[in-house]
């Protein structure tokens, strides 16, 4: 019955061809649409380290003065103080596995300049970061924990950089330098295919890190840092960023990322116990004059915030359902346009003895036949207009971003096609069962009396 | 004309008007929208930037290695590049055109109430002017012994400067600039105008308040450890990417600096306009293929109403309707639908651009291209709604003898 | 009034051909109240269609009020349909959307006449079929009756020479009818030729003369007197 009612819906479908081609072709650019925005907000929300991503959180507390401005989104939070940073990874009381890091601009350079000098985005860290957020290396590894004790003159080159400095060969043991020091490669990286860079909270999904050093090798040599100071600190914003690391130290100025892993909510329950234990402690020396209740953040969390407050890609996604909305009513008006001049032929039908239901099978397969084309049309619309969206991010970006760095933000997938298909064949027979319902529920008589 | 009946005829049918209003609303708001956001941006495209800024090469470089001089650097680097055939003039820089983002309040007296002029000052040696092939307007030109050269901290002011027309229109309207002094901030000792030279864009920032040629030359030079000069390099007609790369390789010669880019100052003025520029082309894209599905709909939509309307258009042929008077009933019944949705979305439209003006301070309305769009989509609503129109002229009119 | 030679409809198809009419001659007076009769698809309604020219015919020569329309343009058909005919149907065909009184207004707008020409044709014709209170009513409101006396309204508002009236008591109860029938013998007392295709031989009796089609042809056309029956008790005599 189902293969007889394919066939007389093929039938009717190369009876009006360019009806046909009009609702297929409604259905496959507003679903283009749809699929190329939706794709980029499903691509750029993606959670990085899925697997680990609700255990591994950021400690958020504030310790700025009572005239800061108040924190309405919690993602506003500002990173931590030095003294806080280290008073809380150095304190064994809450064991627990962590690791804190900063970030800087260096200008990564080799001695006898036989390429060109880099400026690189740096992350200046601890030896777990490698294996806590599982990076994946190409040659060598990270740096030991007494390189971070030491602060020894070692370096973790990305892939990319590896390439440019090294020609892609292995290069550990090799010495490069950042800025004017002289450091010895002992790791690189693999291609590292990280969602977000999540761990700096920037959640970037376009710009990696080029280079990954110690952070007491870090401070020794002095590479700029981004903080952030608050009242009595702020006139020293330059002096702390790029001389005065002892100066800096002793600040309020806040410029850390302090991640802990911890095991489940339990545990997270006394971890924020834990620390607003020693924000209380704190007080007590004078600091955290404001009211505030420290919390955790898990990577999840986090990028569920960044997504669902993402506005740009929610307006978009919404004009683009909107779009959709009213192509698929085209769509559906027209072939009920098309069905409505059948109504006297359902009747001889139904009159005939066609049941009910049967007619009604034959007209949603037609239907779902059409968006099925529609839908795969669409998807095949989308692919390029992921392309074509992809080049106007690079143009846009003056060439600054390259487009391997960003095309998984551009690129479909099996879920991505099975959803869009989906969504072309559901929604048109959602919209259609109504009416076409009613039409083959018009009485066989009425119709029949004047043929 | 028969709008009464048909008005009439429409309020019985308001699902189906109200789909097709809805949608030409939706289009037209999207359609204005795009198109003023797109005219603001290629009006801006479109002004002389009144430079020659395919032969303008601008350099921005880093030094990263601490025990290299400044100022040796910088004299090195002039000397150098003037060497390579092609070059014809360089001066060290603060800002670049179509870059300059830094403003300075400008001062024409000096009273604490004294009005104050936006603007961007462009610190550069006595090549400047040329370099960047300004007329000499009014005055003259700066002198070798009027370049004040700042190393090692120290602070002194030349006592000199050079404005555009544009600024000199703006601080002493018709009266002559030259030997007029101005303050370039408060409690700043005053300087004296000695020439004016012809407009050229300064950046996006003025630029978007309509100040693109507001612009102040200083005859400065200053050597500050992390504050190194970009170049602004004149060059021969016709030179290519081969040049840019003979000047990085240049650079580079010297060890322990990063060289973040050479351009010619054409791509410097490509970005700034490129966020705009983009945008406007994504929602042009956008709005053409919503243009093109509201036409399909509409045709669509007109199309189910004729066929379930065959009884009655025959009943109307049978009573002496002509068929060019069917094709009429329906375009006009289009045309009042489609009316309806155009004001709707004009209002809409005039409303997000009102929104628009008050938060980025532009002025996007322009009533004549609101008109044009609005007529221009209600030609694409009847030539959508004609098909379906002469569709239903055909219905034979002995259709009303075949039954109920 | 109205004068058909050798008259012919073949429909074509792809694959056949039907002749639904075949050398019909037929004339008719001014002022007649003819009715057509005949079994179902004897042709009687391609007969009224061809009549009313709403169709064209195929072969033969029709001359309507001393014009002969065999060959005219659809924009004269147009014309001569809004100016000289006027329509009723069986299932009435109203149009739903509009009032009783912008129904009557439409075959006048078509005629172009001025607003105040129009208004007083239509109350004179609603006044007629005794519907003046409705005229602000939609068509859905009144009963099958009074949409056929709506219809007749509209045919007649116009000022036609000649009715064409298509079952127009078939879908009509009795009472309905005979109201419907009892106006179109009075407007045909005013001179205008009623054309009636009906099935029902009592209704048929009522005109002054009935035209049998059978098979596409015209079979008898009967004369027959308004006391009909003393003509009867005549020819038996």
């Amino acid at each position: 019955m189902f293969l007889y009612s394919l066939k007389l819906a093929k039938a009717n479908l190369k009876n009006r061809p360019g009806l046909t081609l009009l609702t297929i072709s409604a259905i496959a650019i507003g679903l283009a649409l749809l699929t190329t925005t939706t794709t980029m907000s499903y691509q750029s929300s993606k959670i990085p380290l899925l697997e680990e991503s609700e255990k591994i959180q950021t400690v958020l507390i504030d310790s700025r003065d009572q005239n800061a401005r108040d924190i309405t989104d919690v993602r506003r939070t500002p990173r931590l103080t030095y003294q806080d940073t280290q008073n809380l990874f150095t304190d064994a009381t809450f064991p627990v596995e962590k690791t804190y890091l900063w970030k800087s601009f260096t200008f990564l350079n080799d001695e006898n300049g036989d390429a060109h000098p880099r400026q690189v985005r740096t992350m200046a860290g601890l030896s777990n970061f490698f294996t806590m957020f599982k990076v994946p290396f190409l040659y060598g590894s990270g740096w030991s924990k007494a390189d971070d004790e030491n602060a020894t003159p070692v370096i973790v080159l990305s892939y990319k950089m590896n390439q440019h400095f090294f020609g892609g060969e292995n290069s550990v043991g090799k010495t490069i330098r950042i800025n004017s020091s002289t450091l010895t490669v002992v790791g690189v990286l693999a291609n590292w295919k990280l969602a977000a860079r999540f761990y700096d909270r920037s959640f970037s999904t376009a710009r990696f890190d080029d280079v990954f050093v110690p952070s007491s090798l870090a401070l020794e040599i002095n590479i700029p840092r981004r903080i952030s100071c608050w009242e009595k600190d702020s006139e020293f914003v330059q002096d702390f960023s790029r001389e005065n690391v002892n100066g800096l130290k002793a600040s309020e100025c806040t410029w850390l990322n302090l991640w802990v892993k911890l095991e489940d909510e339990n545990q997270a329950k006394q971890y924020i116990d834990y620390l607003a234990q020693y924000v209380s402690d704190q007080k007590s020396f004078g600091r955290f004059p404001r009211e505030h209740q420290p919390t955790l953040l898990s990577i999840k969390e986090y990028s569920e915030l960044n997504s669902t407050n993402n506005t740009t890609l929610f307006i978009f996604a919404l004009l683009s359902v909107l779009f959709f909305l009213v192509c698929l009513i085209n769509t559906v008006g027209i072939l009920l346009a098309k069905y409505m001049g059948k109504v006297p032929e359902i009747a001889l039908r139904r009159a005939l003895g066609a049941k009910k239901h049967v007619i009604l099978m034959q007209y949603l397969i037609e239907i779902g036949l059409i968006s099925f084309i529609g839908g795969v049309v669409g998807v095949i619309l989308s692919y390029f207009g992921l392309k074509g969206m992809m080049k106007v991010y690079i143009y846009q970006s003056d060439y600054t971003v390259t487009a391997d760095a960003i095309q998984h933000l551009y690129q479909l997938d099996w879920i991505m096609i099975s959803q869009a298909l989906l969504i072309a064949v559901g929604s048109s027979l959602i919209v259609s069962l109504y009416p076409v319902w009613k039409m083959c529920n018009t009485a066989p008589a009425g119709h029949l009396k004047a043929q | 004309m028969e709008f009464g009946p048909i008005f009439k005829a429409l309020k019985k049918r308001k699902a189906f008007a109200a789909l097709i209003i809805l949608q030409v609303a939706i289009t037209l708001t999207v359609m204005i929208i795009a198109l003023l956001v797109t005219r603001a941006t290629l009006k801006e495209w479109n002004l002389p930037s009144g430079l020659d800024h395919d032969n303008i090469v601008a350099v921005y470089p880093q030094i990263f290695e601490e025990s290299l001089n400044l100022k040796q650097t910088v004299e090195d680097d002039l000397h150098k590049i003037k060497q390579i055939p092609g070059v014809q003039l360089i001066t060290p820089a603060t800002q670049i055109p179509f870059s300059a983002e830094n403003l300075t309040d400008v001062f024409i007296e000096d009273t604490e109430k004294a009005q104050s002029f936006q603007t961007s000052v462009f610190n550069l040696d006595v090549n400047g002017v040329a370099v960047l092939g300004l007329q000499l307007k009014q005055g003259r030109h700066f002198e070798d012994t009027e370049v004040i050269y700042n190393d090692n901290g120290q602070n002194t002011q030349p006592a000199v400067v050079m404005i555009s027309e544009q600024m000199a229109e703006a601080l002493f309207a018709q009266e002559n600039p030259v030997g007029r002094s101005i303050y370039l901030g408060k409690n700043q000792p005053p300087v004296e105008i000695i020439g004016v030279y012809s407009n050229f864009m300064n950046g996006e920032r003025l630029n978007f308040v309509g100040q693109s040629y507001r612009s102040v030359i200083r005859p400065m030079v200053e050597y500050i450890q992390g504050v190194d000069p970009n170049y602004l390099i004149r060059v021969e007609p016709g030179q290519t990417e081969v040049l840019l790369e003979e000047i990085r390789g240049k650079l580079y010669q010297t060890q322990g600096r990063f060289i973040q880019g050479v351009e010619f100052l054409s791509r410097t003025q490509k970005r700034m306009y490129d966020g705009r520029g983009s945008r406007s082309l994504i929602m042009l894209a956008v709005s053409f293929v919503l243009l093109i599905i509201t036409g399909l709909g509409i045709s669509g939509l007109i199309s189910f109403l004729v066929a379930q309307q065959k009884k009655q258009i025959g009943t109307r042929r049978a009573l002496g309707a002509k068929k060019f008077q069917i094709i009429r009933y329906y375009l006009i019944e289009n045309s009042m639908i489609t009316g309806i949705g155009l004001l709707l979305g004009v209002i809409l439209s005039l409303v997000f651009l009102i929104i628009m003006a008050t938060q980025s301070n532009s002025q996007l309305i322009h009533v004549g291209w609101i008109i044009t769009i609005t007529l221009f989509i209600w030609l694409i609503s009847l030539v959508s709604a004609l098909h379906p129109a002469m569709r239903a002229a055909k219905v034979e009119p002995a259709i009303v003898t075949r039954g109920a | 009034m109205l004068k058909m030679n050798n008259v012919s409809k073949v429909f074509q198809t792809q694959m056949i051909e039907t002749h639904a009419l075949r050398d019909v001659n037929i004339e008719i007076k001014q002022g007649e109240f003819v009715s057509v009769t005949g079994p179902s698809g004897s042709g009687k309604t391609t007969f009224l269609n061809l009549a009313g020219l709403l169709e064209n015919l195929t072969a033969g020569q029709y001359i309507l009020d001393g014009e002969d329309v065999s060959q005219l343009s659809d924009n004269n058909l147009s014309e001569i349909r809004n100016e000289k005919i006027g329509f009723i149907f069986q299932s009435f065909n109203l149009l739903p959307e509009l009032s009783i009184f912008d129904n009557v207004d439409v075959p006048l707008r078509y005629r172009g006449f001025a607003r105040a020409e129009r208004k007083k044709r239509i109350e004179e014709a609603l006044e007629i079929v005794g519907l003046s209170s409705r005229k602000d009513h939609s068509p859905t409101q009144l009963s099958g009756g009074q949409q056929q006396r709506v219809a007749i309204a509209r045919a007649i508002a116009g000022e036609p020479k000649i009715i064409l009236a298509d079952e127009p008591t078939g879908n009509l109860d009795s009472l309905m009818a005979r109201q419907v029938m009892e106006l179109l013998e009075k407007i045909n007392q005013n001179g205008t030729t009623i054309i009636m295709v009906t099935h029902d031989p009592a209704l048929a009796k009522r005109a002054h003369r009935e035209i049998q089609i059978f098979d596409g042809q015209v079979n008898s056309q009967e004369t027959i007197d308004t006391t009909g029956e003393t003509n009867e008790a005549l020819v038996s005599a």
